[in-house]
């Protein structure tokens, strides 16, 4: 037993360590083709699961949804409805919507209810509301302001609301609601400026959670420009429930962005990993100062980039494209994420 | 303990021979799977047996042929395009069966721009009717409610009033195809039926941004054809959009640039969304065609895998120096 023992006890040749490594090897390659194939996913059923009711199990809208999500009270005086509504699942959201069920889906969809309504007086102008309910309000905010128009008009009894042309956009609560008319008339429009107003009285403005958007600083912010990105922020995998700003520093229009992470650990790492991303892109280091107050400075073509964390905050400016304005935007973002540290 | 003691016996040299054989099986299966294994899947072919499969409606003298046309009024500008390739008439004869494949996606209005525009579909159909066309037959499989979308979109009533039917999917047009080997179309429900006696076939849609394939033109206007869930193509919608490329041969195409959807496709909602960009693009190419639409987008056919895809398949050219171009205004 003594002789077994020690022979168990013998450390490994090198012809045995190697073929160690390159089984090794061979289950990593394997690993990283599984990795590489499964990030083209699709997210329909296969949604990240943010809840604690398991998304991935498709279902249509249960009585108690479609109840909540009823368009009565859209109807004001004057309107009718053009036929019934319809409700959508996350099995179903691309039959009404296509290809952008994506951007839905990503985001955290659970149910979409439609109706069209009509002038009594003028049946030609209808208008069709999309009443999107969302499993949060930041998952209605986010797939609000990917969609945002510029020069849309903000509309003044709703904090996160606009009209454009023919349609009216707004969120309420964890819903977000479009309205799209059929023609580009006043009337019509001024209809469902009304139509979204009574709405919103009778559903009430979410007031659940603060505004993540405080966390930008306002000098140079363009207005209107805060944006959730849900997903893949900047095509980086990790770079889920990111917040941009655009910001217009002289001449130069730049891409501020801020993500609240678990702990300043994770905001850490996160930060290192996405520098390891525009690396792997092609993307320079220029400086990076010392560990405990990192700003990392990145080239990557003609662009500047620049990522740090300040507590659980990890933030930093997306194609800047001079380093002057780069550093200012960079600045400022730090400073208000330290105060926001404090607060 | 005693179990333990024959592998705790084993020599270096049995190892190595157990290692060696592992390996051995090891390769042999790897060698099996890389020489099996297909980066690229086989030219594809139309099946034959039973399954259904579209003719070729092109017209064998008139390929890579494009016209670009600049205005605002859609019916003079097609009726312009039309002229520059040599009249409607070499492309629609006396007695031909048209099928009109338009862009019906969704229960949406003209203005948005998701739709085949009305004026544009009239126009065509007027066009093929005047050429001697025995019936023109405008269709689409909607993901929406078919009815609804004719109707609001103003096709159906345009083109009624020029002179067409149009033709409501029924799940009685719908019969299997397949393009083989490897194709993701296989045994796939085609919307048949309305092809039955028709001799030639034009495709008309809009130009527009879209979420997942990043354009929506003349190729991904095919994906119309497709019954069944289509939407778990998705997933591979650069690859569909070439398969349908190939399942398609039509006699002519025309991409409505007019207007185009920049931003928020492929159902847009907002006139926002919209840009002027006075252009329609009318011809054979197919490739061709969404390569002009591409540029409006603001796009590189680099940006829209597809469109190399297609190119690579022998569909059609995104180099338009190898197709004739031929440029008018309609103003």
């Amino acid at each position: 037993m003594a002789e077994v023992k020690k022979r168990r006890r013998a450390p490994p040749n090198r012809k045995e360590s190697a073929v160690s490594y390159l089984v090794l090897v061979a289950l990593m390659v394997i690993a990283g083709g599984i990795w590489i194939q499964q990030a083209d996913f699709d997210p329909n059923p296969w949604r990240p699961v943010t809840t604690g009711k398991d998304p991935t199990v498709a279902r249509p809208a249960t009585p108690d949804e479609r109840n909540g999500s009823s368009l009565e009270p859209f109807l004001t005086a004057g309107l009718d409805a053009l036929g019934g509504s319809e409700t959508f699942d996350t099995q179903t959201l691309s039959d009404k919507i296509d290809g952008k069920a994506d951007l839905y889906l990503k985001a955290g969809f659970k149910a979409l209810t439609t109706a069209r309504l009509r002038f009594r007086s003028e049946p030609a102008h209808w208008f069709e509301i999309f009443l999107f309910d969302m499993e949060d309000s930041d998952a209605a905010f986010s797939v609000y302001s990917q969609q945002k128009r510029t020069g849309a008009v903000a509309l003044d009894f709703v904090r996160d609301g606009y009209r454009a042309g023919n349609a009216v956009f707004f969120i309420s609560a964890n819903r977000y609601v479009e309205m799209i008319g059929a023609a580009a008339a006043e009337p019509l429009l001024q209809a469902m400026v009304q139509s979204a107003e009574q709405f919103l009285k009778q559903q009430g403005v979410s007031t659940e959670t603060g505004d993540p958007r405080r966390l930008f600083p306002e000098s140079d912010l363009i207005a209107g420009s805060p944006a959730l990105l849900a997903a893949d922020a900047f095509g980086f995998d990790r770079f889920n429930h990111v917040y941009v700003a655009q910001y217009r520093i002289g001449a130069d229009e730049l891409t501020g962005f801020v993500k609240e992470c678990g702990s300043p650990e994770e905001a850490a790492e996160l930060a290192r990993a996405y520098g390891a991303f525009l690396e792997n892109f092609g993307a320079k280091l220029v400086t990076a100062l010392p560990a405990d107050a990192t700003v990392h400075r990145y080239r990557l073509f003609e662009s500047h980039e620049t990522v740090f964390s300040v507590g659980r905050y990890l933030a930093g400016v997306h194609e800047g494209p001079a380093q002057t304005s780069t550093e200012t935007l960079t600045a400022s973002l730090r400073n208000r994420l330290e105060e926001a540290t404090h607060e | 303990m005693n179990d333990l003691e024959p592998a705790a016996n084993l020599e270096r040299r049995d190892f190595i021979k157990c290692c060696l054989k592992a390996g051995a099986a090891a390769a042999f299966c790897g060698g099996l799977t890389a020489w099996r294994y297909r980066s690229d899947p086989p030219p594809l072919q139309v099946a034959s047996a039973n399954l259904v499969r579209l003719p070729d409606f092109s017209v064998a003298d008139k390929r890579a042929l494009l016209a670009i046309v600049t205005g605002a009024e859609r019916p003079r500008m097609i009726e312009t395009a039309l002229t520059a390739l040599g009249g409607i008439e070499a492309f629609v004869g006396r007695g031909d069966r048209v099928l009109i494949k338009v862009n019906a996606a969704f229960a949406s209005p003209p203005l948005l721009g998701a739709t085949t525009h009305p004026d544009l579909v009239a126009a065509m159909v007027r066009q093929c009717l005047g050429a001697g066309a025995t019936t023109v037959i405008v269709t689409d499989n909607p993901i929406n409610d078919p009815a609804s979308c004719f109707a609001l979109s103003g096709i159906e009533a345009a083109a009624r009033q020029a002179g067409a039917q149009v033709r409501l999917p029924r799940s009685a047009d719908f019969a299997p195809t397949t393009l083989r080997p490897g194709a993701l179309i296989a045994d796939w429900p085609l919307l048949y039926g309305p092809f039955q006696g028709v001799t030639k076939l034009i495709g008309m849609a809009p130009v527009k941004d879209h979420h997942r394939s990043g354009a929506s033109m003349i190729m991904k206007n095919w994906y119309g054809l497709l019954g069944g869930p289509r939407n778990i193509f998705h997933q591979h919608i650069h690859r569909i959009i070439e398969e349908l490329a190939l399942l398609v041969k039509p006699t002519l195409v025309v991409l409505d640039g007019t207007q185009t959807m920049m931003r928020n496709g492929p159902t847009g909602g907002s006139l926002d969304d919209l840009k002027s960009t006075r252009t329609l693009i009318v011809g054979t190419d197919q490739v061709a065609a969404d390569t002009v639409g591409a540029g409006l987008l603001g796009k590189t056919p680099a940006d829209l895998p597809f469109i190399g895809r297609a190119e690579r398949a022998g569909v059609g050219h995104s180099d338009l120096s190898v197709v004739q171009v031929l440029r008018a205004s309609a103003d």
